[in-house]
């Protein structure tokens, strides 16, 4: 791509004008990029030439398209099968092609006396908060409530996470989860939380919690999700230490 | 990116629970006063009282009338450990009671066969036994081990003893390796009672085979635990040294 000048067609110039945009971190990872009608005004070019300039970005796996909600940009490909020792691992599986995530509520708070004790932060450091469904299907299947400290992860806040798993955020931020204290637990959700996942309040629920680490020791997620237990089992290998 | 404010039940129970953790509170210690706790967060009691209340529904916390309210007790069961019960609890300063319900030989139907990689009809013991902590019922194991394998099983005590620790000193069967399968069941009438807690509650079920170093199935075991008294812990990790690398 060195050879690329005022005479080279727009929309190879255009392809490398956004490619340096993803580099130089201007389109973070995992966010959405100017739609091709801002593009096409912003260098006045013809929208023709901006669709071929994406397109190429999209073949190399660059850029994403997701329908009705724009262009974003891609991390690198994370290893999706990467193997898992020990710990409770779920049958419903969430890669599956009808698995899919929304999004209630995704915003910061402060940390207060719990949170900061369980990822090791201060009071006063905020967390990144979300809440969330996941689907398998039409069904909701579990909800998720998820605590990050936000100064791992400022950007968290830009990353689109109906599209982008939270383990690929991590890994675009080098932050490689290692180890997880999981619990188990069996309850009933509060009401308002049981609708939420079509659980009649005397269903009893799975609650099963996960503290994570990364390699460098830090805390990095704490996250506690609520999964009908009609929609799963959980499956542990174990040896003998 | 908006802020997020908890409801203050919500942040009142986490108040509770940094108390708790700061404190290294156990089973059965107790809270200060509600009065003593909303004057020292600045939080309205009648806040409080919900808080405390919904994580006495939670099972993490019970009052007593004229005694206050303590740290509900609850036994953690570590996945990794493949220690026997009894083992677990002492290593908790728990006491520990172990009663034998049943004992008996059944052969082997089309299902155990499976399990066991054994022909249909080969003698089975089966071992039911409830387990108790503090005078809690906390769970009832079924578990079957292959006649074979530990002849003349019924002469010992599985009731003072480790099952675990019997086969392994007794039999040279040492558990190594195994899978779990964990759901939610509703109890019978007959499993209510020995756990004292209402028929049709749901109960952890929890599936488990232990295999000895050559991979032979020496134990299948079926259990039923109560939900409000049980948790189940384990360790994840990662395995990153065969995965491939990205950029």
């Amino acid at each position: 791509m060195n050879d690329i000048n005022y005479k080279s067609p727009l929309y190879i110039q255009l392809r490398e004008v956004i490619r340096g945009k993803i580099e130089d971190g201007e389109y973070p990872i995992g966010t959405a990029i100017p739609s091709e009608a801002q593009l096409a005004e912003t260098y006045n070019l013809n929208p023709l030439s901006v669709r071929s300039a994406l397109a190429a970005l999209k073949y190399e796996g660059l850029l994403r398209s997701v329908q009705g909600k724009g262009v974003f940009v891609n991390g690198p490909k994370t290893e999706r099968d990467l193997d898992t020792l020990g710990g409770y691992r779920q049958t419903m599986d969430e890669r599956s092609i009808n698995a899919h995530t929304r999004v209630l509520i995704k915003a910061l708070r402060p940390a207060g006396p719990y949170y900061s004790m369980l990822l090791d932060i201060d009071k006063g450091d905020s967390v990144w908060y979300t809440k969330r469904i996941d689907y398998v299907g039409d069904t909701p299947a579990a909800l998720e409530e998820i605590y990050i400290p936000e100064k791992l992860l400022p950007s968290y806040g830009d990353v689109d996470i109906e599209l982008f798993s939270i383990y690929d955020i991590f890994t675009w931020n080098d932050m490689r989860p290692t180890i997880a204290n999981q619990t188990l637990r069996v309850l009933f959700l509060e009401p308002s939380k049981a609708k939420l996942i079509n659980l009649k309040p005397d269903q009893a629920v799975m609650e099963l919690s996960n503290l994570t680490c990364d390699d460098k020791g830090r805390k990095i997620e704490f996250a506690r999700n609520y999964i009908r237990p009609d929609m799963t089992d959980f499956y542990a290998h174990y040896q003998r230490s | 990116m908006e802020e997020y404010k908890p409801r203050p039940k919500e942040l009142a129970m986490e108040y509770l629970e940094a108390y708790i953790m700061e404190n290294n509170l156990k089973a059965n210690d107790k809270l200060p006063p509600e009065r003593e706790l909303s004057e020292m967060w600045g939080m309205n009691r009648i806040t409080l009282r919900s808080a405390i209340a919904s994580m006495e529904a939670a099972g993490r916390l019970y009052s007593v009338q004229g005694r206050g309210t303590m740290i509900a007790p609850r036994h953690t069961r570590t996945l990794q450990d493949l220690e026997g019960f009894s083992q677990s609890v002492s290593r908790y300063g728990g006491h520990c009671e172990t009663r034998l319900l049943s004992f008996s030989t059944v052969e082997c139907d089309k299902h155990l066969a499976q399990k066991f990689k054994r022909t249909l009809g080969e003698k089975l013991y089966r071992i039911s036994r409830l387990r108790i902590i503090e005078k809690t019922p906390m769970m009832i194991e079924n578990a079957f081990i292959p006649c074979i394998l530990a002849p003349e099983l019924e002469e010992h005590d599985l009731v003072k003893g480790s099952l675990y620790a019997i086969l392994e000193n007794v039999y040279g069967l040492k558990p190594d390796h195994g899978e779990e399968k964990t759901s939610i069941t509703a109890v019978n009438a007959e499993e209510a009672e020995y756990l004292e807690i209402k028929a049709d509650s749901p109960a952890f079920w929890i599936v488990s085979t232990t295999k000895d170093p050559d991979d032979r199935v020496i134990e299948y075991c079926r259990s039923i635990a109560r939900i409000d008294v049980v948790e189940m812990s384990s360790i994840l990790r990662w395995d990153y040294a065969g995965g491939k690398k990205h950029e």
